[in-house]
């Protein structure tokens, strides 16, 4: 379904504020740098990516428009007509066709320009190209402001049209000025058109809905037709003769039997029948207005005769498209928008009678088919004998009689909304969703129920009958409480010695040390660096520290003392030491099977240039020569980050000196 | 026939709301204060562009001004004689020009002789070879110099071909060539764009003519058929010599003025 | 009397409510309005419950009940399990399944009396479909789809289905369910019928950009007023073939 907006069409700037949006667009957003110094291709890049922006920025404007602008031949003949009738096709054309002849020219000039900075061979030369390149675009626009300048006052016009739908139900009122046409339309829709006691007081179309049997009605309210040669109507006009051609509608036609509105019955039979073939197809109706100040049945004899001719005319359009020719109910109504009588009858008609037609077309159609379920509704035949009773709460049968019974009084209910809104509104208050609980108690509403209780989901433990348990527990234990009232055991430090009294304080003591302890260093450990013990400031982690502890708890402290020692020093100086002077050995060490091993060990590593028997060399400097002789061997090259084997290498894998050249001598491969 | 003039008739129903004149002239009041502010604020191109319009507003209203003060006040009418008004007794001899024009045509064919002319432009700055021309190498070590390109606009005849490359000395590159010029005929004060039919002479030296290249001050000859101008003998002129008057290479276009 | 509402700017209420003969679920949303809408009609009569489920405020897709029980699928977590058990009335039977296929609402087509199901439930959830919600329980399809619960709409007194189903059956679906069945749309021509529009025996709730005639179609179906349902193939023929052929 095509949706008629023209108000979507973006504005159409004049021609020097397009020139000006261009031109300060291509200003900010392309490069602004440039030197003379820089390569040559760099600034004819630099100019020619100038000339090329500005051209695309032209283009999508101009397309724009060119685009959003609707095409007279696309859109449907009803706004078509009505377009041409407003501003005058071949203007319209002609000046979008002068748009479009701008957007090409720019195009060349772009293109030309591009081509000569090409050549440019200096900076200057490329700045006055883009210069001209520019200006000449701006030329073309200029010329061409007029035609921006009708385009935008189009725009504007086309934004105010009413928008009206031509496929949908329309009701369609016509007549000659000032017979109230628009008395009627604000009668029965909220269009709120202007009414004047004055011929012409509507210059153009008005639309309006209403609502007739759950479908919604579009009502067009057209300007008063004068009864002359087609040539003659003015554009006023012309708006109601395309409204009347293009819409399939029902067709109201006033008559002011009064003649109030300054034309005689006669004069306004002419304009039926003038414009009569306008009506072909369509249901309409005749109404006769103003019955306040002319009643029907007042009228002299001819002007009588004349009101008959039409009807029958009006019945005939309806006998046309193959109607009901003997229902003439609704082809000529009385009505008086002053008095309101009739005007719900009228309106009635014409949706009834319009909607009759639709219907009977749609019938015909094929579509009908796949709709014809839902115009089926199935009744249920009983299969069992079960009762299958809706469930109403008595509640509601209350609240609908007394709804019945008095529909005013009624007290506002303070719903969670309008707390809400007292208390800061959404996103603010959050409502408490425990409000409505319905418990036993209505004091437990607000508990908290624990999720995971020692580990375990309670979810998971909750029992329906747990309270039974619950009882059944208690009185077991109550029965055991009995039994265990006796012998009541009890475990505290009277019973113990002061010294055990002691132990135990110290034990705790400790303990508790200790934990604190380790929480001080759980918690900084993830926190702080751990230090090393070098930097120990506090000398916690000294071997002194620990012979005192040591000998406050009453130990030797030094054999552990030296042990530690020994590790962190190694051996090395002991052994040397050994080699020296095995007088020097200490007393704790005196353990023989110790010595032994540490000696043994001494041994096991000769200094290198010692000589061995057997080895076939001469002397120790003989053999400290070979030693660095073949340390020299094995030892890596410093390759000062030349080519090694283990570089990655592409071979020449045809040498050109074997492939090339005449082979009058050699070989293929040497040579 | 816009539904939505909602303001109108609202203004049709119920009138203007009951200060709108009073706020209206004290906008229009505030209006010259906006203005100086902004006269004052703008910077740069935008403060440059202010003050253009200003001062063509400015300038078209102390026209108007004077223009009415003009038309008050009374003054001395003071007409002045034209080039070859003729005083009363002469009117009806008639003069003979035709001698005149005869002369003029020998002059003509004279000084195209001589090949020297009265232009507009008497003198232009001379363009050195190394403007000119860009130096092209070839070969095909990028060894040898003897190619030239042109830089400047050119105009090569339509039947024009090539030189095989090998003896093609001098480049004219087909972006820089051009076939139309604009031409502006100096006593109707309008512009044709007239196609080209060859250079006549380049200032710089008889070299370029040859060439073709068209530079500021050079004369070309242009089809003037278009105009449809007439020769003393009723003849169509089909060819008319036009001096340029721009540089092409930077304007992208030739500009020139008929020499009549 | 049906009501026209939006949930945060979504007209597929059905999906963030639940409404019942005995109780009505409201997804929890950023403010209170969608919940004072069903408040305001029902607060009176049976308790509104707000709750996610699964965490997911999808409530009407999830689950499925009607007057007797309350089915949750899998998903659902125990805080919901509970407060829904809270604040639920103790003859409203709150069971969670142990069922593959977890958007219950979009499976299970109710009333107070029979069950159209998805063709693939499990049998076991048949079974506490039929012990909890009390109902007898029919494997179907609607027009085709075997998402029964998204494309019907079911009270005791009337049933709005799926706009392609066919005559015959509307018939047979019909007699299955012992209520009078009409194809239709809500929001302005929607398809699926469950997602917008919650109905119970007095009252039904529609998205809001359901059309006027689509708003009597159901009106007359559901027998919220006077109308019957059989006003849809006298007095409102006309304005229906105009409306959709």
């Amino acid at each position: 379904m095509v949706q008629y907006n023209f108000k979507k069409i973006t504005v159409v700037p004049t021609g020097k504020d397009f020139i000006d949006i261009i031109l300060s667009r291509t200003q900010r957003r392309t490069p602004t740098q440039v030197h003379k110094g820089y390569a040559i291709s760099r600034l004819r890049q630099f100019y020619m990516r100038k000339v090329k922006f500005t051209q695309t920025n032209f283009h999508e404007k101009l397309s724009t428009i060119i685009e959003e602008f609707p095409r007279l031949g696309d859109i449907h003949p009803f706004y078509g007509d009505l377009l041409h009738v407003l501003y005058n096709k071949d203007h319209y054309k002609l000046a979008l066709g002068q748009i479009n002849t701008a957007r090409n020219l720019i195009g060349k000039i772009a293109k030309d320009y591009v081509k000569l900075l090409k050549y440019g061979d200096s900076l200057y030369r490329c700045k006055s190209l883009k210069v001209a390149a520019l200006g000449r675009m701006c030329t073309v626009i200029k010329r061409v402001s007029p035609s921006l300048a009708y385009l935008e006052q189009i725009r504007q016009h086309m934004a105010r049209l009413p928008s009206i739908d031509p496929n949908t139900r329309t009701i369609l009122i016509c007549g000659y000025p000032n017979v109230g046409k628009s008395s009627f339309i604000n009668k029965i829709t909220r269009a709120d058109v202007d009414v004047q006691p004055y011929a012409f007081t509507t210059k153009s179309l008005f639309v309006g809905h209403t609502d007739y049997k759950y479908l919604r009605y579009q009502v067009i309210d057209t300007p008063g037709i004068l009864d002359r040669p087609f040539e003659d109507r003015n554009i006023i006009e012309m708006c109601s003769i395309t409204a009347l051609a293009h819409l399939r509608a029902a067709v109201l036609f006033f008559l002011d039997i009064s003649g109030s509105c300054g034309y005689t019955i006669a004069q306004q039979a002419a304009l039926f029948h003038s414009i009569k073939s306008l009506f072909m197809n369509k249901p309409l109706t005749i109404v006769c207005n103003k019955t306040d100040l002319q009643p029907l049945d007042g009228i002299s004899e001819e002007d009588k005769k004349l009101v008959m001719e039409m009807k029958s005319e009006a019945m005939k359009t309806v006998i046309g498209q193959g109607g009901e020719p003997t229902d003439d109910n609704g082809v000529l109504l009385t009505m008086s928008t002053l008095t309101e009588d009739g005007v719900i009858a009228v309106k009635n008609a014409a949706c009834e009678r319009l909607l009759d037609q639709r219907v009977e077309l749609k019938m015909k159609s094929k579509k009908l088919n796949d709709c014809l379920n839902r115009f089926h509704v199935a009744m249920p035949k009983p299969r069992d004998h079960k009762e299958r009773p809706p469930c109403i709460p008595q509640a509601v049968l209350e609240a609908k009689a007394k709804k019945a019974e008095e529909t005013a009084e009624k007290e506002k209910k303070k719903l969670e909304r309008d707390i809400e809104n007292e208390n800061g509104g959404a996103g603010v208050y959050s409502a408490s969703l425990k409000k409505h609980y319905m418990l036993a108690n209505d004091e437990w509403k607000e508990d908290n129920m624990p999720e995971i209780l020692d580990g375990h989901n309670v979810y998971d433990f909750i029992d329906p009958d747990i309270l039974m348990r619950l009882e059944e527990l208690e009185r077991e234990e109550g029965t055991l409480q009995g039994l265990e009232e006796d012998d009541d055991f009890e475990m505290d430090g009277a019973e113990l010695t002061p010294d055990e009294q002691a132990a135990l304080a110290e034990i705790r003591k400790k303990k508790s040390l200790l934990i604190q302890q380790h929480r001080i260093k759980k918690s900084t450990a993830e926190s702080r660096p751990i230090v090393p013990r070098k930097f120990d400031k506090d000398g916690k982690f000294t071997s002194e520290r620990m012979g005192r502890q040591l000998s406050s708890l009453g130990l030797d402290p030094s054999k552990a003392i030296d042990r530690a020692r020994s590790k962190s020093r190694g051996r090395k100086r002991e052994r040397s030491v050994s080699q020296v002077d095995s007088m020097d050995v200490d007393g704790d060490n005196s353990n023989k099977k110790m010595r032994l091993r540490s000696r043994s060990a001494s041994r096991s590593s000769r200094p290198p240039g010692e000589l061995v028997p057997g080895e076939g060399l001469r002397d120790t400097a003989q053999k400290k020569k070979a030693i660095k002789l073949a340390q020299g061997s094995s030892k890596n090259r410093n390759k000062d980050a030349r080519k090694g084997e283990a570089d990655r290498v592409i071979p020449t894998l045809r040498p050109k000196h074997l492939f090339s050249g005449k082979r009058s001598k050699g070989k293929t491969d040497r040579r | 026939m816009p539904q939505g003039d909602y303001i109108e008739l609202h203004r049709k129903r119920n009138g203007y709301r009951h200060d709108h004149f009073e706020r209206k002239r004290k906008k229009e009041a505030r209006e010259v204060h906006k203005r100086s502010k902004v006269a004052q604020n703008s910077l740069g191109i935008k403060g440059k562009m202010f003050a253009k319009k200003r001062y063509a507003e400015k300038a078209l209203m102390k026209r108007t001004l004077s223009m009415h003060e003009e038309s008050s006040t009374r003054r001395k009418v003071d007409d002045e004689v034209h080039d070859g008004a003729l005083p009363a007794y002469l009117l009806d001899r008639d003069e003979t020009t035709r001698a005149k024009v005869l002369s003029n045509t020998i002059k003509q064919k004279r000084k195209e002789k001589a090949g020297k002319w009265e232009v507009p432009l008497p003198k232009v700055r001379p363009v050195a070879e190394d403007e000119m021309f860009r130096v092209i190498r070839s070969g095909k070590r990028k060894t040898k110099q003897w190619k030239r390109m042109i830089t400047k606009a050119t105009f090569v005849g339509p039947s024009f071909t090539r030189k095989p490359p090998k003896y093609e000395r001098f480049i004219r590159p087909s972006g820089l060539r051009f076939t139309k010029a604009h031409v502006t005929h100096p006593e109707l004060k309008c512009t044709f764009n007239l196609e080209i039919i060859g250079v006549k002479k380049n200032p710089n030296g008889p070299m370029y003519t040859s060439l073709g290249v068209i530079t500021k001050g050079c004369i070309i000859e242009v089809n003037v058929s278009e105009l449809g101008l007439v020769t003393p003998a009723g003849k169509v002129v089909w060819g008319k010599y036009a001096q340029v008057t721009n540089n092409p290479e930077n304007d992208g276009c030739i500009n020139a003025v008929l020499l009549v | 009397m049906a009501t026209r509402l939006q949930y945060e700017n979504n007209s597929e209420i059905g999906v963030f409510s639940k409404l019942t003969n005995a109780y009505c679920l409201v997804a929890i949303g950023g403010s209170e309005n969608f919940y004072s809408t069903f408040e305001a009609e029902l607060a009176d009569v049976i308790p509104v419950v707000k709750t996610s489920i699964a965490g997911t405020r999808i409530i009407g897709r999830l689950c499925a009940g009607n007057k007797n029980g309350l089915l949750l699928p899998h998903n659902t977590t125990d805080q919901e399990l509970q407060h829904l058990r809270n604040s639920l009335p103790d003859s409203v039977v709150v069971q969670r399944i142990d069922e593959r296929l977890s958007a219950l609402g979009n499976c299970i087509a109710c009333n107070d009396h029979v069950a159209l199901t998805h063709p693939d439930l499990d049998r076991e959830t048949e079974e506490m479909i039929a012990d909890v919600l009390g109902v007898e329980v029919f494997r179907q399809t609607v027009a085709g789809n075997i998402l029964v619960g998204s494309y019907c709409a079911l009270s005791n007194r009337g049933g709005l289905v799926h706009p392609h189903t066919s005559i015959e059956d509307l018939d047979e679906l019909s007699t299955l369910l012992q209520v009078p069945l009409v194809a239709g749309t809500v929001n302005r021509g929607s398809e699926v019928i469950a997602a917008g529009l919650t109905v119970n025996d007095w009252t039904a709730f529609c998205g809001s950009d359901t059309t006027a005639t689509e708003l009597s179609v159901l009106e007359s179906v559901f027998k919220l007023r006077e109308a019957q349902p059989s006003a849809i193939v006298d007095e409102m023929r006309k304005s229906l073939i105009d409306t959709y052929v």
